[in-house]
C-alpha cells in the first residue's frame, strides 16, 4: 500500500542545513497499524507528515498503492488527502467558528458531500463518540477529550484508508487519553491502517508495529504482539463504540 | 458543488466576523477613499462641462480688434500714429479675408449712458452695434422678445436690447419687451432682453447690465463716427493665430503700418481664452483626479496590509483547511472573496456617502453665478460602475498573490510548527 525509498527531508535555517529524516525506506501494507516511536526530535512527526502528503520529501520516492505522490499536483494531493486520508493532531485542530456537527461536515462538504448525508453522518460518527449531546457546540465550549473525539470523528468523516495521528493524547490527561487510544484500537478493527506519532513507548506498544527514528533514520522495525489486545474490548475499558468508521 | 459555495460563503462570513474591526476599520478606510475619488468626479466632471459652457457663453469664438497708435515707422509714416475703425471696414474686411465667418463693428460709450423708465433711472454700459453681434457674441434671446437685426440697423430705428439684470433693476417684475424707456432723454422701444447666462468675458461693463441698440442709430445720436471695437468670427475650425494674421495684413494694407506692429490695433483673442480655461479646467480635474486616487491607494493599501495580517493569523487554520482536503483554489477564493467583500462594502459606502454629499452641495445656495460655474455636480452611474470595477479589480490584484502564496504552501509548513 505504502512504500518509501530513500525518503529524505532537509531543513535549512540560514548556514546550516538540518536533516530531518534521511533516506527512510518503509513499506507498509493495508490495515496495518504502525507506531512511529522515538526522542524528541528524531524526525517521527516529519514522516507522518510526508506519509500524509502534508509536506514534501526533498529525497526519494514515495508510492501510495503504486503511484509516486510526488507526480501528483498540488490539487491532486489536497483530493487524496481528503478522500483516502483521516488526521488527527495533537492539538485538535478544530476550526474554532464551526460547531462540533459542522467542524465533521467541513471534510465531506469538500468531498462534494452536503446537506442530509453529510448531516447524518456526522451526528452519527458524532453520537458514536459519545458526543450526541455536543453537536452544536463549538470548540472552546469543549473539553480536551471531546474536543480530541470531535477530531476523531473529523478524521473518519470520508471514510479514510488511512488515518495519521500525532501525539493524539499529548495533550490530554490520561484517562482522556486512554479513551482516545481505545477508540483508535476501534478503528483500526474495522480495516483502517493507522500511523500513530508518539514519543511514550507504552503507547506506541498498543501497535503491532514500531518503527522506531531516531536523528532522522530508522533505528527499528518491528512487529509484534500488542500490550494487551483484549484491553479495548473489555467492558470496564471498552468504548461502547461499534463500527466506527463504518456506515452509518 | 452547492455543498461546497455554502461552506465557503459560511467561511467567509465567519472570516470577516472574527476580524470585524478591522474589517469595519479597513471598509472605512475604502469608503474615505471612494468618496473622495467620486466627489472629485462628480465636482470635477459638472466643473468642467459647466467651465466649458461658460467660457463659451460670451460667444464660440472671436477676436476683438481696437485701434491704438502705431509703435514702427512704416514707408514713411512715422511712429505714433492714431489708428482708427469704420463701419465700413466690417463688410470690405470680410470681403477681403477668406479666414472671416463674420465681422461686427460696436460703439461702446462706457457706464455713465442714463435711462429712465418711470420714475427709475441708470446709468448704464451701452453698446452701438451691427446685427451680427448677437451671433458673435452670443447674446441669446428671452422668448417673447426679439435681436437687433439689419431693418433697425439700417432703419437706424431706436429700439433697444436690455441685459437681463438690468431688466430686472429697471422694470422689476413688469415685462420689459414693447415698453418705452428713455435713453439720453430719447424714447427707445424695447425689443428683446437677454437670456440670463454667466459669462468669463465681459468688457466695459457686464453684458447682463448692458444695453444695446444699432450702431447707426449709436452715430446719429451721439456723433460718433469711429467704432471702438471691430469683432471678428473666424471661420469653423480656422486657427485663430491665422486669422489674427489675416486681419492685421489687410489692416496694415489699409492704414498704412507694419503688420507686425501689434500695438497699431490692440487684441484680445477669445479663443485662446477658451482654450486657456479648458487647459486650466482639465489641469485642475487631473489633479483632482491624482488626489483621489492617492486617497483611494492609501485605502486600498490599507486592505493590502489587513489581507496580510489577516493570512498571517490565519495561516494554521488554512493548512489545517488545506489537510483537510480544501482545494487550494478554495482557499485563495475565500481571501480574494474577503478583499473583495471589504473592498466592495467601503466601496458601496463611499458611493452612498458621496451621492449624499453632491446631493447635498447641489442644495447649497450659493451666492452670485457660484452655481453657473459649479453646476450641480452629480455621479453618474456609469461612473460609480466604473469604479466599482476598479475597486474590485484593485481588490483582487492586491490580494491574488498572497493568497496563491498562502494556498500554495505544504499544510505541514504551519501545522507543524504547534509543537
Amino acid at each position: 500500500m505504502i512504500q518509501l525509498q530513500q525518503i529524505g527531508r532537509f531543513y535549512r535555517q540560514k548556514q546550516t542545513c538540518i536533516q530531518a529524516l534521511q533516506e527512510v525506506d518503509l513499506q507498509v501494507e493495508a490495515g496495518e497499524y504502525v507506531a512511529l516511536t522515538g526522542p524528541s526530535g528524531s524526525g517521527k512527526s516529519t514522516l507522518l507528515h510526508l506519509l500524509g502528503c502534508l509536506d514534501r520529501p526533498d529525497q526519494g520516492r514515495y508510492f501510495l498503492n503504486g503511484q509516486d505522490v510526488r507526480e501528483l499536483t498540488v490539487p491532486e494531493l489536497a483530493k487524496l488527502r481528503n478522500r483516502r486520508f483521516g488526521f488527527i493532531f495533537q492539538g485538535f485542530h478544530l476550526l474554532p467558528r464551526l460547531t462540533a456537527m459542522e467542524n465533521v461536515i467541513m471534510p465531506m462538504r469538500f468531498a462534494g458531500i452536503g446537506g442530509r448525508p453529510a448531516e447524518d453522518r456526522a451526528q452519527a460518527l458524532l453520537q458514536r463518540m459519545k458526543l450526541q449531546d455536543r453537536l452544536h457546540h463549538r470548540p472552546h465550549e469543549l473539553s480536551g477529550g471531546q474536543q480530541q473525539r470531535v477530531a476523531i470523528a473529523r478524521a473518519l468523516a470520508n471514510r479514510p484508508e488511512i488515518l495519521f495521528a500525532d501525539e493524539p493524547t499529548g495533550n490530554l490527561d490520561s484517562a482522556h487519553g486512554h479513551e482516545i487510544l481505545l477508540l483508535l484500537d476501534e478503528i483500526h478493527r474495522q480495516g483502517t491502517t493507522i500511523f500513530l506519532v508518539s514519543h511514550d513507548p507504552n503507547l506506541a506498544a498498543r501497535a503491532r508495529r514500531q518503527v522506531r527514528l531516531l536523528d532522522g533514520r530508522v533505528e527499528s522495525d518491528e512487529k509484534g504482539p500488542v500490550a494487551d489486545p483484549h484491553e479495548s474490548l473489555r467492558p470496564d475499558h471498552g468504548t461502547g463504540i461499534q463500527d466506527v468508521a463504518g456506515e452509518s | 458543488m452547492k455543498a461546497t459555495g455554502r461552506l465557503f460563503l459560511q467561511h467567509l462570513a465567519g472570516e470577516l466576523w472574527k476580524d470585524r474591526f478591522r474589517v469595519l476599520l479597513v471598509a472605512l478606510g475604502v469608503a474615505w477613499g471612494t468618496l473622495s475619488l467620486a466627489v472629485l468626479i462628480g465636482f470635477g466632471t459638472e466643473v468642467v462641462r459647466r467651465m466649458h459652457q461658460v467660457a463659451r457663453n460670451s460667444g464660440p469664438a472671436w477676436l476683438r480688434f481696437q485701434a491704438g497708435a502705431t509703435s514702427k515707422a512704416f514707408q514713411g509714416f512715422p511712429a505714433g500714429r492714431l489708428m482708427w475703425l469704420e463701419l465700413r471696414d466690417g463688410p470690405a474686411m470680410q470681403a477681403s479675408v477668406a479666414e472671416i465667418d463674420r465681422v461686427c463693428m460696436e460703439f461702446s460709450s462706457g457706464s455713465g449712458n442714463p435711462i429712465r423708465y418711470r420714475d427709475r433711472e441708470l446709468l448704464i454700459p451701452l453698446s452701438g452695434v451691427e446685427p451680427e453681434f448677437h451671433q458673435v457674441r452670443n447674446f441669446p434671446v428671452v422668448p417673447g422678445g426679439r435681436r437687433l437685426h439689419a431693418l433697425d440697423f439700417r432703419e437706424r430705428r431706436r429700439v433697444i436690447f436690455l441685459g437681463d439684470r438690468l431688466r430686472q433693476r429697471l422694470f422689476g417684475s413688469e415685462a420689459a419687451v414693447g415698453k418705452w424707456v428713455d435713453l439720453w432723454g430719447f424714447p427707445f422701444l424695447v425689443i428683446g432682453v437677454l437670456q440670463p447666462r454667466a459669462t468669463i468675458n465681459n468688457y466695459n461693463g457686464e453684458d447682463r447690465d448692458k444695453a444695446l441698440i444699432p450702431a447707426t442709430t449709436f452715430q446719429d445720436l451721439r456723433g460718433w463716427r469711429y467704432p471702438n471695437f471691430c469683432l471678428v468670427q473666424p471661420l469653423p475650425g480656422m486657427e485663430s493665430q491665422q486669422v489674427v494674421q489675416e486681419v492685421y495684413r489687410w489692416l496694415g494694407k489699409k492704414r498704412g503700418f507694419d503688420p507686425n506692429d501689434r500695438l497699431a490695433y490692440s487684441l484680445y483673442n477669445h479663443v485662446e481664452t477658451i482654450q486657456q480655461v479648458d487647459s486650466m479646467v482639465a489641469t485642475s480635474q487631473r489633479l483632482n483626479m491624482v488626489i483621489g486616487l492617492f486617497a483611494l491607494l492609501v485605502a486600498l493599501a490599507g486592505v493590502a496590509n489587513c489581507l496580510g495580517l489577516i493570512m498571517e493569523e490565519g495561516r494554521r487554520e488554512s493548512a489545517v483547511l488545506l489537510a483537510l482536503g480544501a482545494p487550494p483554489g478554495w482557499l485563495v477564493a475565500l481571501r480574494i472573496g474577503q478583499s473583495l467583500t471589504m473592498t466592495w462594502a467601503g466601496g458601496a459606502l463611499g458611493l452612498v456617502a458621496a451621492q449624499f454629499v453632491l446631493a447635498l452641495a447641489a442644495r447649497l445656495p450659493l451666492e452670485g453665478d457660484a452655481r453657473e460655474y459649479l453646476g450641480t455636480p452629480r455621479l453618474d452611474l456609469l461612473t460609480a460602475a466604473l469604479l466599482w470595477v476598479v475597486l474590485g479589480a484593485t481588490a483582487v490584484a492586491f490580494s491574488w498573490k498572497p493568497a496563491r502564496r498562502a494556498a500554495a504552501v505544504p499544510p505541514m509548513t504551519w501545522i507543524g510548527k504547534e509543537e
